[in-house]
């Protein structure tokens, strides 16, 4: 892999390219050990694939791109205080739609800090939902039968299954 | 897995990891989403998992008031009213915790020691003389479990209750003595001869009773702290303690060079540490902590204590039992409110590193509280 090279292009799983750029892509494991594997200079025309949809890959890449300054210098603690910011405002979206896709390319990709972000900002808005609201998002049936739920209600008072 | 939950859209790994970020109240309510929840919720893997994540840096104050209600003086009956909250750093209330239904919870209760979520709780019975019943309560799962009895009638002399994680397993430990000092002075200066100790385990749910060389003991009443593994009491002018791994009980010598004994034994910073009042040639009072470590050398077990911080000239309150709680320490107390000598409790706080002082008023019943640090915990009182 030559040196010169400061940015890489990967396609995501609808087709698309991205571009990421080498210090970035160092926070995931997989991409890094794409790195070392895959021919990047000018007359390789190989671009890897990486199995996360385009909308997805977008926020993924924003996020490598904002950490990886601190990853690998590391950062005083004002930097860390405007990363936190930072973190919560890039987490502002819609759990189904983006959220765990986000997880799900976190996992994948092995990348820590997003994953235990993701996770985070997951169960922060999760804790005041109803059960139907959280069976609906994680598409789970109620397999209690009746006569279950009657002896979880006896047990539990107060306890809902809606 | 796929069976009970249609479709997972997360794989179940992801749940899980997620699921144990929540807090104890929304895990309680998601009991009733499937039965595959409902499963994991109660596998210890789940339960300890969930303990590592929560906030341990930043308990809550668990807040235990009393009063006794009514006297009937006729048949020597009482009635007793209790409360049990919890306060954050604000010292607002953020839950009010619901006392079990049983009937000989209206009586007389205290709390031996709060561990993990988990409350071990000492209930007088109804009839005197008649021993004290021991529970384990988890007040936020609303758990709570008679720990059986022991045949044993012998006089309990120290109770405590913890947790080492070395053996994964919750142990209670009473320490008996055969009767009451016949010798006047003894009985005035409570010195016991301790002969056995009996222990219950949490993972077995039984007691085992552990033979030992009689040892003696003044009696101090102290609260039992715990720390990393080994439960402490003060029994001036030693310290017993228990390792509730290897189950071995030791007295250990205060050091000598200390004139005065500790007044209580605290837990600052994961350390034991025990408490100092002097007063000062101006009458005022100063306070010291000395955080306390075992050494083992030729002539036996003794504490080593270096000095971690001194309070000058203090204020008053600092003479009474007390807690560590964050920075601060807290100690209840009574202030006069009216001339008439009517008195309430309070909380006295000292935050340790700003110097400030602060105040919490108890409830008008409360004649007597007690505060111990607490973290919210799925931990079961049933065998995990």
């Amino acid at each position: 892999m030559s040196s010169s090279v400061e940015a890489i292009t990967v396609l995501s799983s609808d087709g698309d390219e991205f571009k990421i750029t080498v210090s970035a892509a160092k926070l995931s494991k997989p991409l890094n050990w794409m790195l070392e594997d895959v021919c990047f200079s000018d007359d390789c025309d190989e671009v890897p694939t990486i199995e996360v949809n385009s909308k997805t890959l977008v926020k993924v890449i924003e996020y490598c791109e904002k950490h990886a300054p601190r990853a690998n210098s590391g950062a005083s603690d004002s930097d860390a205080e405007e990363l936190k910011k930072w973190d919560i405002e890039f987490m502002k979206m819609d759990v189904k739609d983006i959220l765990f896709h986000i997880l799900m390319a976190a996992n994948y990709l092995h990348m820590e800090g997003l994953y235990d972000l993701a996770c985070q900002t997951a169960a922060d808005l999760m804790k005041g939902m109803t059960v139907s609201q959280i069976r609906k998002i994680f598409h789970i049936k109620n397999d209690f039968s009746s006569e279950e739920q009657e002896q979880l209600r006896r047990q539990h008072p107060g306890c809902s299954f809606d | 897995m796929a069976s009970r939950c249609d479709k997972p859209f997360l794989p179940f790994e992801i749940i899980i990891n997620i699921l144990k970020r929540l807090p104890v109240k929304s895990i309680v309510r998601f009991r009733c989403v499937c039965k595959e929840w409902q499963n994991l919720f109660k596998t210890p893997s789940f339960i300890a998992e969930h303990l590592d994540h929560s906030d341990r840096k930043n308990p809550f104050l668990l807040l235990h008031e009393w009063g006794c209600e009514r006297r009937g003086f006729i048949d020597g009956s009482e009635d007793w009213r209790h409360s049990l909250r919890l306060l954050d750093h604000k010292l607002e209330t953020i839950e009010v915790l619901s006392i079990p239904s049983i009937c000989s919870f209206g009586r007389r209760w205290k709390i031996i020691g709060s561990c993990n979520g988990l409350l071990c709780v000492q209930v007088d019975r109804c009839e005197r003389r008649s021993p004290s019943s021991l529970w384990l309560w988890n007040p936020v799962i609303r758990e709570v479990r008679e720990v059986p009895n022991t045949p044993n009638d012998r006089r309990v002399c120290e109770v405590g209750f913890g947790f080492s994680s070395v053996v994964n397993d919750y142990k209670i430990v009473r320490f008996y003595s055969q009767e009451f000092p016949k010798n006047k002075v003894d009985r005035l200066y409570h010195h016991t001869m301790i002969d056995s100790v009996e222990v219950y385990s949490l993972s077995t749910g039984s007691w085992k009773e552990l033979k030992f060389g009689a040892f003696h003991i003044w009696e101090a009443f102290s609260k039992a702290v715990n720390v990393d593994g080994t439960i402490f009491w003060l029994d001036d002018p030693v310290v017993l303690s228990f390792d509730i791994a290897t189950e071995v009980a030791t007295l250990t010598q205060l050091p000598n060079e200390d004139v005065l004994c500790p007044l209580g034994l605290g837990v600052y910073e994961d350390k034991l540490v025990g408490h100092y009042v002097f007063i000062e040639e101006d009458g005022r009072l100063s306070s010291y902590a000395w955080v306390m470590k075992e050494v083992t050398s030729e002539s036996g077990k003794s504490l080593s204590c270096t000095q971690k911080y001194k309070i000058d000239h203090g204020p008053h309150f600092l003479v009474y039992n007390l807690c560590f709680w964050r920075n601060e320490i807290v100690c209840p107390g009574k202030k006069y409110i009216t001339k008439e000598g009517g008195r309430k409790c309070v909380l006295h706080m000292f935050n340790l590193n700003t110097n400030e002082e602060r105040e919490f008023n108890c409830s008008t019943f409360c004649t007597r509280c007690d505060v111990f640090n607490y973290e919210k915990s799925l931990v079961s009182v049933w065998n995990n």
